[in-house]
């Protein structure tokens, strides 16, 4: 239990997926100009990669290792995700607008997000069993909803700072993304 | 070996198939014309995207 | 036609550098840009996958079918990334070692799934698979750019060893150990020069821009 509990902070604040592993850009420099669109990225993002690396995770221990196949693992795993986000998709333009409304339409971004493959891969390689790899798909999309937010709410106030003319957007958001890192890497000792 | 063509071809006809599914089923009312405040713009997969836009 | 086709192969390298410019394949970028090596290595490998997708799916263009394309392109694309992954595991561990989980995660860089949606499903062989080489020389250039920033501010010297057989093509220090900024060599530093690589590219176009205006 303990074991759990520390992969879960480390997961979402020492080697937080986005400041320090570097993946998830795309989409946190995209969709972080308002907070609601943060907020729904984030947890489209934590149930597609719940749901894709249980099912990656089966597919691997339950299909491709007893037929010494596990080559394969990337083409199936990209297939999986892809495939699950398309359903999902579907299931919630039939099943609840609402919830398309806040979520749902980024749920395609999110197929070829770093991310959700990174975690795909990263269960079998550090050889995970089903709890610690429940836990750990979920503990790294949370680190990256959190990171997410703040800098959307950081974003807000800068969309209307006096930013120097060719940093504006992006560059100046990296920038601030630099602070953000120094921050969190004062959390290393944590465990 | 064969099988595992075998077992690509078959999660790729079943993401084609869920594609397929999805471009079809039609995006319920009131949502038609959400401009997603995002900037994923030059990702081509998201069914949003003005590239898919043209098409029609 | 001819000149056209030349415009296309420069436009990847500033006006629409698909790092800088576009904001496109960045998760590898920060990552890997730690030392010239790494960054050759990744930039090599793209450009041969883009290569290889752009000039697969522009021969099969007229045989898939419009509505499964994406599909399609996904399953090619990823043959390409794990084949290319298991060259460099065969030939090449110290680079397998330093990309690691990186190699396969070129299969969701939007690079490729970009210009084969925006490009290769349109033009002929040719013109694709010289697109596929321009983009790919463009984003390697950006990786050498941030490489060669952050290794020479991070660790001070600048260092090139063939990942095949070992030995060290060159290295050279040029500022003293003792002098480093050590931040360089982690994320501070890589956000740090993207965004200020970013600010210049920016800067760059819009004067371009400025200049076409004035001029046509």
């Amino acid at each position: 239990m303990g074991n759990l509990i520390t992969m879960c902070i480390a997961a979402v604040l020492i080697n937080n997926i986005v400041l320090t592993q570097f993946l998830g850009i795309c989409p946190f420099l995209g969709v972080s100009r308002n907070k609601e669109s943060a907020i729904g990225m984030g947890l489209a993002v934590i149930f597609v990669i719940f749901g894709a690396s249980i099912l990656s995770y089966l597919l691997y221990y339950y299909v491709l290792e007893p037929m010494n196949i596990e080559y394969m693992n990337l083409i199936s795993f990209i297939l999986v995700i892809a495939s699950f986000v398309q359903f999902t998709e579907m299931f919630i333009k039939k099943y609840s607008p609402v919830l398309y409304r806040s979520l749902g339409i980024y749920l395609p971004l999110i197929t070829t997000n770093c991310v959700v493959l990174f975690v795909a891969l990263a269960n079998i390689t550090s050889g995970y069993n089903f709890v610690e790899m429940m836990v750990y798909s979920l503990s790294v999309p949370t680190g990256f909803m959190l990171v997410l937010v703040i800098f959307s709410y950081i974003r807000e106030r800068l969309a209307i700072a006096p930013v120097p003319k060719y940093f504006k957007g992006n560059p100046v958001a990296l920038i601030v993304a630099a602070l953000m890192a120094i921050a969190f890497s004062g959390l290393a000792g944590l465990v | 070996m064969i099988i595992a063509i075998f077992i690509s071809l078959g999660l790729g006809a079943l993401l084609a198939f869920a594609y397929y599914l999805n471009q079809k089923t039609p995006v319920p009312e009131g949502c038609e014309n959400i401009e997603a405040a995002c900037e994923g713009c030059k990702v081509s997969i998201c069914s949003r995207n003005p590239s898919h836009r043209e098409v029609e | 036609m001819n000149k056209q086709v030349w415009e296309n192969f420069k436009a990847g390298f500033v006006k629409e550098n698909p790092v800088f410019t576009l904001y496109l394949g960045m998760c590898s970028t920060l990552a890997i840009s730690t030392s010239l090596n790494n960054a050759l290595g990744m930039g090599v490998t793209v450009i041969i996958v883009l290569i290889l997708s752009n000039t697969i799916i522009s021969m099969m263009r007229k045989i898939i079918p419009n509505e499964i394309r994406i599909p399609v392109y996904i399953i090619i694309i990823s043959t390409l990334v794990k084949s290319m992954e298991l060259f460099i595991k065969a030939y090449a561990p110290t680079l397998n070692s330093a990309l690691g989980i990186f190699i396969p995660l070129i299969v969701v860089n939007c690079i490729i799934l970009g210009r084969a949606e925006a490009f290769a499903n349109k033009h002929k062989v040719s013109e694709s698979a010289l697109d596929g080489l321009g983009m790919g020389l463009g984003y390697t250039f950006s990786l050498l750019l941030i490489s060669i920033f952050r290794q020479v501010l991070g660790t001070g010297s600048l260092s090139l060893t063939n990942p095949f057989t070992e030995v060290v093509i060159f290295n050279i220090r040029i500022i003293p150990s003792d002098y480093v900024l050590s931040m360089f060599t982690q994320s501070v530093g890589a956000f740090i020069t993207f965004a200020l690589l970013a600010a210049g590219f920016a800067a760059i176009n819009a004067q371009k821009k400025a200049k076409e205006i004035k001029n046509g």
